[in-house]
């Protein structure tokens, strides 16, 4: 009797630590990935009245939409007309993106990631519980999702004036499946043995669920929509119906994954995972025999990815703006809103805008390349490459010429699909031209980031990785509240120069180029000049 | 520091190890002094230098997504080519399995990739920072071997290290550093001569004013056995005093390097006016 009750409490001996100890490490990690979450649905339920302001409008949009094959796909089937049964088509698939992936990452980084780091072996050597780890993991992302899940809730029925039932139903489903998400991790993690291999099997399941889910929409195959866990996430119906029921799959399905992540778990050894980690080469490819040759063994599978990622999205935006032609057009507010694009249909308009978009996009990519000069420095890895006869120049050649390189090579792949899925919806070929230019007239602005955030490695390294993303982020905010009409003009802000709602000449992509080899000219002299680390 | 030598570069953590091999490898720049490096200036020079020169850092950080193999082969063609059969002896001899991801490296195992890329290219200097803290007793055995070999071959060798055995296992002089200044440099032999020879006789003739000898410390009497330290330049007169009484058996110790080492940080502040800056020289 009292060994049962100490073997009980041994189990979740240090639960309450190891909670701390995930909510204390990524205590801004997960607020940010909270109010991302929240602001989705939110995001919608503001934006969509004024795009559709009347009944008749919005019955007119949502036949519209659920003729379209593409949008089946992408959001799911159409239930209703009312514009609370629009935003829940609208966010639905945005939630689970956002709360599937918040929740993979969160488990993942307290478990396989934790175990590759080393520090699962001095947490699990103290007095605490076989599988506390996983538990507290498991805990900490379950309230987190709940703790979206109300404040989804509480802003809908208050700012929006929503009804309480369905914005539950729809806040929940969003919830639920980042619980499901979180088993998955935890499942994911006791299969790979390194985190790469866990997030490439639980992105994977995730991108399986959305196939599944996608066949059964877009063919009509009920038993396919049912059998994924984002299939549930739309058969919920919020707004239209709600199916209170169809929420307990997702604890159902998340225990389960819960009982089996633990099975396995305790059939292992500390940082062994189901799956070896499969030997790499022994010895090194040709490449490998300078620095810069070393960044592009080390970046180039993660370029092509994003490429391709990019190019697929790209065709699809084109594709489903072709079919908005037509759609809408009459509608005063959209012409009024979109007049700086003049000339150009709601469809073209949209296209702008994704490209637009995809160059932001871009920049995020370019910041965390130069970043990874920093991230050299301060890992270590630039005192043994420097060691060698190697320079300086050469060691930031390789950063720079990706930074360089990679803006060209993703804008004009996303200008080319999207001309081309444009094209192909609409059998319209007079507007590749103009869809390619307004894709590589971002080029110039992440040239310009590249060379601000080489300036700050070479200037300010110490602060350079929290500038760098903090500027990126003050900008698109700017731009924000620019195109909200918070603020008249942009602040100094390089995106604005070539927004699509601007009227920008070739005079200005030539400056913003000019400036953007300048500014790398100037930070590459720095970095070849100051102390390392 | 001399060509063909290996130097020992000793001091605890935080006196400045490792910020003096940056410096010398050009990737900081001294705030004051004057630092040559094989004849040229590490920070203008150091392409040039580098060249000659083969490093392994004392925390050895490599890039995650590449296996021990790959980052081996990187660095040895970085440095001009290491021959195939050397590598691979080295890895044999190293027991290192170069398929493994590095991320999946323990301490020991970066550190040995480090190692193999510096020792298999024909390098005329070598600069090791603490190269074997990670490395069990087998494999700080091999390291050993393979650096003696190389010196065989005429390479040099910059140990730095906290590791006292380790240094002395290999180098015949060393520096003392403290508080980032170089506080005492000489042979081991030089060193070990400031200090106490430690010595354990068993008497025939009794132990009696044994303490009252010049030189003599620390005593322990525990019946006919006695124990003591004697300054280096008093063992004659306290040999001779032995001989008198008759020993029955008798042990003397040389100083270790750590003795050399704890005198020094003992003794604080006082023999510093025997610095010479910290300044290397080949």
């Amino acid at each position: 009797m009292t060994a049962a009750v100490t073997a009980r409490r041994e189990v979740g001996a240090g639960l309450g630590s190891m909670v701390r100890l995930v909510g204390r490490r990524d205590r801004i990690g997960i607020a940010a990935w909270i109010a991302l979450a929240v602001s989705l649905p939110l995001a919608s339920a503001a934006a969509l009245p004024a795009l559709v302001p009347t009944e008749g409008e919005q019955v007119a949009f949502a036949t519209e939409l659920a003729r379209d094959p593409l949008t089946t796909a992408l959001l799911g089937p159409v239930y209703g007309t009312s514009i609370e049964a629009l935003i829940a088509m609208r966010s639905g698939m945005q939630s689970v993106f956002a709360v599937g992936i918040g929740s993979l990452v969160l488990v993942l980084r307290h478990t396989r990631a934790a175990e590759q780091d080393g520090h699962a072996e001095l947490l699990d050597a103290a007095p605490v519980g076989r599988h506390v780890r996983l538990a507290a993991a498991l805990l900490v992302t379950a309230v987190a999702n709940l703790a979206i899940a109300a404040l989804t809730v509480v802003t809908l029925v208050s700012l929006f004036g929503h009804p309480l039932a369905g914005s539950a139903v729809l806040a929940l489903s969003a919830a639920g499946f980042g619980l499901v998400t979180a088993a998955v991790a935890a499942v994911a993690a006791q299969i790979a043995q390194t985190v790469t291999g866990a997030r490439t099997i639980g992105f994977g399941l995730l991108a399986a669920a959305f196939a599944v889910r996608l066949v059964g929409d877009v063919a009509g195959v009920d038993a396919l929509s049912w059998a994924s866990p984002v299939g549930w996430v739309r058969l919920t119906r919020a707004f239209t119906g709600d199916q209170w029921w169809v929420l307990a799959l997702f604890p159902a399905a998340a225990a389960a994954l819960t009982v089996l992540a633990v099975r396995l778990a305790g059939g292992r050894d500390l940082g062994a995972g189901l799956l070896p980690a499969r030997p790499g080469p022994a010895e090194g490819a040709p490449r490998l025999s300078t620095a810069v040759g070393l960044f592009v063994q080390l970046r180039l599978p993660g370029l092509i990815a994003t490429t391709v990622a990019v190019g697929a999205a790209c065709v699809g935006i084109g594709y489903a703006s072709s079919t908005l032609d037509g759609l809408l057009d009459d509608s005063p507010m959209i012409t009024s809103r979109l007049a700086p694009l003049a000339g150009s249909t709601l469809g073209e308009a949209f296209v702008a805008i994704c490209l637009y978009l995809a160059g932001l996009g871009v920049a995020c990519y370019v910041v965390a390349t130069v970043l990874t000069l920093r991230r050299d420095e301060t890992g270590r890895q630039a005192e043994l490459l420097l060691a060698t006869p190697t320079s300086r120049g050469s060691w930031i050649a390789g950063p720079l010429l990706i930074a360089l390189i990679a803006p060209v090579v993703l804008l004009s792949v996303a200008g080319l699909a999207a001309a081309a899925g444009f094209t192909a919806g609409s059998a319209r070929t007079d507007r590749f031209g103009a869809q390619m230019g307004a894709a590589m007239a971002q080029v110039p602005v992440n040239w310009i980031v590249a060379g601000g955030v080489v300036v700050l490695v070479g200037y300010l390294p110490r602060i350079a990785v929290a500038v760098a993303w903090g500027a990126l982020a003050a900008a698109v905010i700017d731009l924000g509240l620019w195109e909200l009409e918070v603020l008249p003009r942009p602040l100094y802000d390089p995106f604005s120069y070539t927004h699509p709602a601007v009227d920008y000449g070739p005079g200005t992509l030539v400056a913003m180029s000019l400036i953007g080899v300048g500014l790398i000219a100037l930070g590459a002299h720095r970095v070849q000049r100051r102390d390392l680390g | 520091m001399q060509a063909g030598e290996v130097h020992g570069f000793l001091g605890p953590n935080g006196a400045g190890k490792s910020t003096t091999l940056r410096i010398l490898l050009g990737l900081l720049r001294a705030d004051a002094g004057r630092v040559r490096l094989l004849g040229g200036d590490p920070w203008t020079d150091a392409v040039a230098l580098h060249r000659r020169l083969a490093y392994v850092p004392g925390d050895v950080a490599l890039w995650p997504g590449l296996t021990g193999g790959e980052v081996i082969d990187l660095l040895t063609r970085l440095r001009g080519g290491a021959d195939p059969r050397r590598r691979a002896e080295l890895v044999e001899r190293f027991a290192l399995n170069p398929r493994v991801r590095t991320r999946a490296y323990s301490t020991g195992n970066r550190q040995k990739v480090a190692l193999i890329a510096a020792l298999a290219v024909p390098a005329e200097l070598l600069i090791l920072d603490e190269p074997t803290s990670g490395l069990d007793p087998l494999m700080e055995a091999t390291f050993q071997q393979v650096v003696a070999e190389r010196i065989r071959d005429g390479a040099t060798v910059l140990l730095s290290s906290h590791i006292l055995s380790e240094v002395e296992a290999l180098a015949g002089r060393v520096s003392i550093v403290r508080a980032g200044r170089v506080i005492e440099t000489g042979t081991l032999a030089e060193l070990r001569h400031l200090t106490r020879t430690t010595v354990a006789v068993e008497l025939r003739d009794g132990t009696d004013r044994l303490a009252e000898l010049p030189g003599v410390h620390d005593l322990l009497i525990d019946g006919a056995r006695v124990r003591f330290q004697v300054e280096p330049d008093r063992l004659d007169e306290v040999f001779g005093e032995l001989a008198r009484r008759g020993m029955r058996s008798v042990t003397a110790t040389p100083p270790t390097l750590e003795e050399v080492f704890l005198r020094h940080y003992r003794t604080s502040g006082t023999r510093e006016t025997s610095v010479s800056a910290a300044r290397v020289r080949s």
